[in-house]
């Protein structure tokens, strides 16, 4: 298997926050709207529409843009030597501090146990029609995937292209997007079990539900 | 020889007098130019398979790509399927396509083989293609983002694209399905969106030509947008040359300036309204949301807000 539970388990206890680094997209001048240790908010609505707490506001030529925080947590590392002043694109401005919940853990433990499909560019993705009508009438099954099946559609600029599993057989264990949803590059789309694993990976989902009320 | 094997016959012949006048027509170009484009070009419709009437021409597509292939060789690059009329036709989101007799439903399969950042231009190009040919026979057309043409806001003619890979030879090949309505007479109450060359002008078409002329121009364009990037390869990040099939579609769409709906699904589940401002170089679509925010898609669709 390669994966000790307990070991992934004592990672997760002692590393429970994670930084994300917020970049500037562009040249401009900033002006923070936040201080550090405040806590913000990422997007919310069902569909993420309303944007996150707002971190600062960069403006290049008298264009002004707005810049939303992605994640919950608390801002850390503001630089108060940027303020009002010009930044290079790129420039770490601040970091957030996200403190991982439950279900975030088992994400990222599932991602080292499932062979992941992940998004070869951003698009749309669909999931096919076969799997798609399983699920519609059986949300809970346990679909097996072979290799050469065609699992996901991916749409962009109205050509869809079929993705095809090419890992080992298994059981699609996780849906990592609705159907029709706008995918980053390299984001996970679906995480299918080998199928020797799958109680292994029940027990491991289990494990941490249950540790993780402990803490 | 069967009445669809000389139909086809008669359409590869057409396809390839209109590749020739096309060739002939771009006087502005240089010979050694031209005739890498239109080497390019030809290969639209090297061969064409006719139908009289078929339940839809992508999946046969697929099937002969499929069967080649199993055979040990590849389907070529440019083959084309042509249909008189459509039984089970449908359009994206599996909305309905009404084909009756009377329209032109046509299945191209190419091997793409721009860079695939370009492949966006395929589809963009087809719809120029087809709103050239119809401008050029006096059909007031527009583009609407990615390549729905329409008359006088309603749809004429619309293509879809898919991507096939052969599983044995690993080969990829792009599928365009074409619809246009060319000589249909009326169309049922829940496609009052819909409107054909008949409609619009009050006369018939010929449908062979026109097949010929759109598929011609498709090729033409193709070589064209092949012949760019090269042109880009061999100039370096200097001076680009112009695009052709962004030139083309400025020219010919009226969704900058519109104010629209966008979605995946724009009629049952639209998402956003936004001013449609451009296209991006990658062929996106520039939005300006009523926050001021500009944004660029490139999947979806939008529908125009008749203001």
């Amino acid at each position: 298997m390669g994966i000790n539970l307990n070991d992934l388990l004592r990672h997760y206890r002692s590393h429970i926050f994670e930084d994300y680094q917020v970049e500037t997209p562009h040249t401009g001048v900033i002006s923070y709207k936040v201080q550090d240790g405040q806590t913000v908010e990422g997007p919310s609505g069902e569909w993420l529409q309303r944007p996150g707490t707002l971190l600062y506001i960069i403006e290049r030529e008298k264009n002004v843009k707005k810049m939303y925080t992605s994640w919950n947590g608390q801002v850390t590392g503001i630089r108060p030597d940027l303020e009002g002043h010009f930044v290079e694109a790129g420039e770490v401005v601040l970091s957030i501090r996200h403190r991982l919940d439950k279900n975030e853990i088992i994400d990222r433990i599932l991602t080292q146990v499932l062979n992941i499909l992940r998004a070869p560019q951003q698009a749309r993705y669909f999931l096919s029609s076969d799997i798609s009508a399983k699920l519609g009438k059986h949300p809970e099954c346990r679909i097996a995937i072979e290799p050469g099946d065609e699992i996901v559609i991916m749409s962009l600029m109205k050509r869809d292209t079929a993705i095809s599993y090419k890992e080992a057989s298994g059981v699609l264990y996780k849906v990592y997007f609705r159907s029709g949803d706008i995918v980053e590059q390299g984001s996970p789309l679906l995480g299918i079990c080998p199928s020797d694993r799958l109680q292994y990976v029940q027990e491991v989902v289990q494990r941490i539900r249950t540790d993780w009320e402990n803490m | 020889m069967s009445r669809n094997a000389l139909r086809a016959l008669e359409l590869e012949g057409l396809i390839m007098h209109y590749q020739l006048q096309d060739a002939a027509m771009k006087t502005d170009l240089g010979e050694e130019t031209r005739s890498k484009i239109l080497k390019r070009a030809r290969i639209v419709g090297q061969r064409v398979y006719y139908y009289k009437t078929a339940d839809r021409l992508m999946p046969l597509a697929r099937k002969a790509i499929l069967q080649a292939d199993s055979n040990g060789t590849d389907l070529p690059s440019g083959c084309v399927w042509c249909a008189g009329s459509l039984a089970q036709a449908r359009g994206r989101m599996g909305r309905s396509w009404w084909a009756p007799e009377g329209g032109l439903y046509l299945c191209l399969a190419l091997y793409p083989s721009l860079f695939h950042e370009n492949w966006s231009f395929y589809n963009l190009g087809a719809g120029v293609a087809i709103a050239q040919v119809l401008i050029e026979m006096g059909v007031s057309s527009k583009i609407r983002w990615i390549n729905d043409i329409l008359i006088r806001g309603r749809k004429v003619a619309g293509v879809l694209s898919e991507t096939v890979r052969a599983p044995r030879s690993g080969q990829t090949y792009l599928l365009f399905g074409i619809g246009i309505n060319v000589n249909v007479e009326a169309f049922p109450r829940d496609l009052a969106q819909a409107t054909s060359l008949y409609i619009a002008t009050g006369r018939h078409w010929p449908i062979r030509q026109l097949a010929a002329r759109v598929l011609a121009r498709i090729g033409w364009i193709f070589g064209l947008i092949h012949q760019w990037e090269s042109d880009c390869l061999d100039m370096g990040s200097v001076c680009l040359p112009r695009n052709p099939v962004l030139d083309g579609w400025n020219l010919l769409s009226d969704t900058p300036g519109h104010r629209v709906i966008y979605g995946l699904d724009a009629d049952l589940a639209p998402e956003f309204e936004a001013l449609a401002r451009g296209i991006a170089p990658d062929g996106g679509l520039r939005l300006v949301l009523d926050s001021g925010e500009e944004i660029k898609v490139n999947s979806g669709e939008i529908r125009y807000i008749e203001t």
